[in-house]
């Protein structure tokens, strides 16, 4: 007998079964083939997305306001790896996707875009190559987004650096070496500080990740020494 | 008791050969079905470049023409040169290391293991011949000039330590057909005298009996392993792609032909058709075609540990490239279904 498939949500063994359904992913509805127990499929499209695509089309889709449930979502998709740029680039995503459906700020279709180009100038390793952390940069995008910031601008350029770098002063205390898994947690915890302080936006029940969905999949993960693992 | 190592005095006579001789004996060890071995063999004046060896940088072309010396590559994780002739002996140790750390003090992963191979060498040549000859991990040396040097690759705990030691070697040509700085010196400068090279293949045998407590048998190569020989000439050693330019065919254990599927998970509609296409178009070469299906996200152990993956797997994971067929380590189809026609061309001419 063929081994199941699991569902990449809650890894419970999927059931062949020919039904409408909707995508857990980006909302789509189609005739499926393996649903889990739970009710989560993943259409083709959504299985077979880039890194960049599955991004965007799960924060243009959503109605969630929690960003950290947006990122638990997109950190299992198998596009996404332990470890990787495409991190940098999530944070923004989330929090620009969150803030949209709280009704907070102008943002569209082209501020994902826009915070997936601008995250994409993050490379690989900056953490440790370069000394700031894609993830924190993220949030830094999200204001610079949000608030239409540019270089010669006055309060909002400080916002967009100031997050930026509480949101990095945040994952450097976790030490290493790096998970970017926690280095999301951390960003997106310190921009939702930064949004109800600066902004008065609160984000209503933000998820705990503790204890860490991740943990078992990273062969570097830092155990006790990490505020998620448990 | 002493373990039972396989010695083997195999020449094929034909220098790109010898090295897919090598290999071949290497895959044998590693795929369990041959015991640690010992090669032994001479061969006529080549040049061997490491995998990450650079033939424009590292050999001097003109003059490997101009002294009838041969260009070959052999797998190695260092960028290391070498030259021998008919007054080297070449040497293939093809064993798994596990059984090494016993024999190891102050254990440092890899160096310790190439010293304690180039060890062996110098036991073996001091007791016959009565020089003084240090071991570290880069080499053999004699009056600090290198006279034994190898290159070196590891499959997890197994690995293919291949080098020469430089008995009679003719190091004039060496310095013409290289660009290496090395400094040398062959047994025959150091003793003063030619030195038959069977008298070193039993000192060299000596050698790692006595410091590794091992015996051994002297056999001959397998059918299996004969096989191998000619496909990894035919695929690989006879060709420029590799000699020249450094580029292999990706073959998996015992060098079948091999087939990566790489599909979404769970496979969509368009990977299900894939998956079928490729195991209805291999159906009557099961004996020469391996298929390996793997689902983006599920890790690379879903074919069992110590896995091989092609280096294009990794780019075309990293890529969300997907549906995709690899053929012996070269991204064929790609995001669209290949007629039965072409994927079967495509597999024919690699196999």
């Amino acid at each position: 007998m063929e081994e199941p498939f699991y569902c990449i949500i809650c890894d419970k063994p999927m059931q062949p079964k020919r039904e409408i359904a909707v995508c857990s992913f980006c909302g789509k509805k189609e005739v499926s083939d393996y649903v889990c127990p739970d009710g989560h499929y993943v259409c083709e499209d959504c299985r077979t997305a880039s890194l960049e695509e599955i991004v965007k089309k799960v924060c243009v889709a959503t109605r969630e306001t929690d960003p950290v449930k947006i990122a638990i979502l997109l950190m299992k998709h198998p596009a996404i790896q332990m470890y990787g740029p495409e991190h940098h680039y999530l944070v923004s995503n989330v929090l620009l996707a969150a803030l949209r459906n709280l009704g907070k700020f102008n943002i569209d279709k082209s501020s994902f875009e826009e915070a997936i180009k601008r995250g994409k100038r993050m490379p690989l390793g900056s953490c440790g190559l370069l000394g700031t952390c894609g993830a924190a940069v993220g949030v830094g995008i999200t204001i610079s987004i949000a608030k239409k910031a540019t270089w010669t601008s006055d309060k909002e350029r400080s916002l967009a650096m100031q997050a930026t770098s509480e949101a990095l002063c945040r994952i450097a205390e976790i030490e290493g070496p790096r998970c970017c898994k926690a280095s999301t947690f951390a960003a997106i915890e310190t921009a939702a500080k930064f949004f109800e302080q600066e902004f008065g936006i609160k984000i209503p029940s933000l998820t705990d990740p503790k204890p860490c969905y991740f943990r078992n999949l990273n062969t570097e993960c830092l155990g006790n020494r990490c505020p998620y693992y448990r | 008791m002493p373990a039972v190592w396989r010695l083997l005095k195999f020449i094929k006579g034909n220098p790109k050969m010898e090295w897919a001789v090598n290999e071949a004996i290497f895959r044998s060890r590693r795929t369990g079905l041959a015991p640690d071995t010992l090669r032994l063999w001479q061969g006529s004046a080549s040049v061997v470049l490491g995998t990450p060896s650079s033939f424009k940088d590292d050999v001097n072309h003109e003059n490997c023409i101009k002294n009838g010396v041969e260009i070959v590559r052999a797998n190695s994780v260092s960028p290391e040169v070498f030259y021998y002739d008919m007054g080297s002996l070449n040497f293939a140790f093809a064993i798994d290391t596990s059984e090494l750390k016993q024999f190891i003090e102050n254990y440092q992963p890899v160096l310790s293991e190439y010293q304690l191979l180039n060890e062996c060498i110098a036991v073996g040549l001091n007791k016959k011949f009565r020089v003084t000859s240090k071991a570290d991990a880069t080499g053999v040396y004699i009056n600090n000039k290198k006279v034994s040097e190898s290159l070196q690759v590891w499959f997890y705990d197994y690995l293919l330590f291949q080098g020469t030691a430089h008995i009679n070697t003719n190091l004039s040509i060496y310095n013409q057909v290289t660009r290496s700085k090395k400094q040398l010196t062959t047994l025959k400068l150091e003793i003063g005298e030619e030195i038959p090279v069977g008298e070193v293949i039993n000192a060299l045998v000596q050698g790692v009996e006595e410091k590794l407590d091992v015996k051994f048998n002297e056999q001959n190569i397998t059918e299996e392993e004969q096989k191998l020989i000619q496909k990894l000439y035919r695929v690989k050693y006879r060709l420029d792609k590799w000699n020249i330019s450094g580029r292999e065919p990706f073959l998996i254990g015992m060098g079948k032909t091999t087939v990566e599927v790489f599909v979404a998970y769970p496979p969509t509609s368009k990977c299900r058709e894939l998956i079928d296409l490729v195991k209805n178009v291999t159906s009557d070469l099961q004996n020469e075609v391996e298929i390996r299906v793997w689902m983006r996200g599920r890790g690379i152990n879903q074919h069992g540990p110590c896995p091989e993956i092609s280096p294009v797997l990794r780019y075309v994971e990293k890529h969300s490239t997907l549906p995709a067929i690899i053929i012996n380590g070269e991204l064929k189809f790609s995001e669209s279904i290949p007629s039965k026609e072409d994927l079967r061309k495509a597999i024919l001419e690699v196999s």
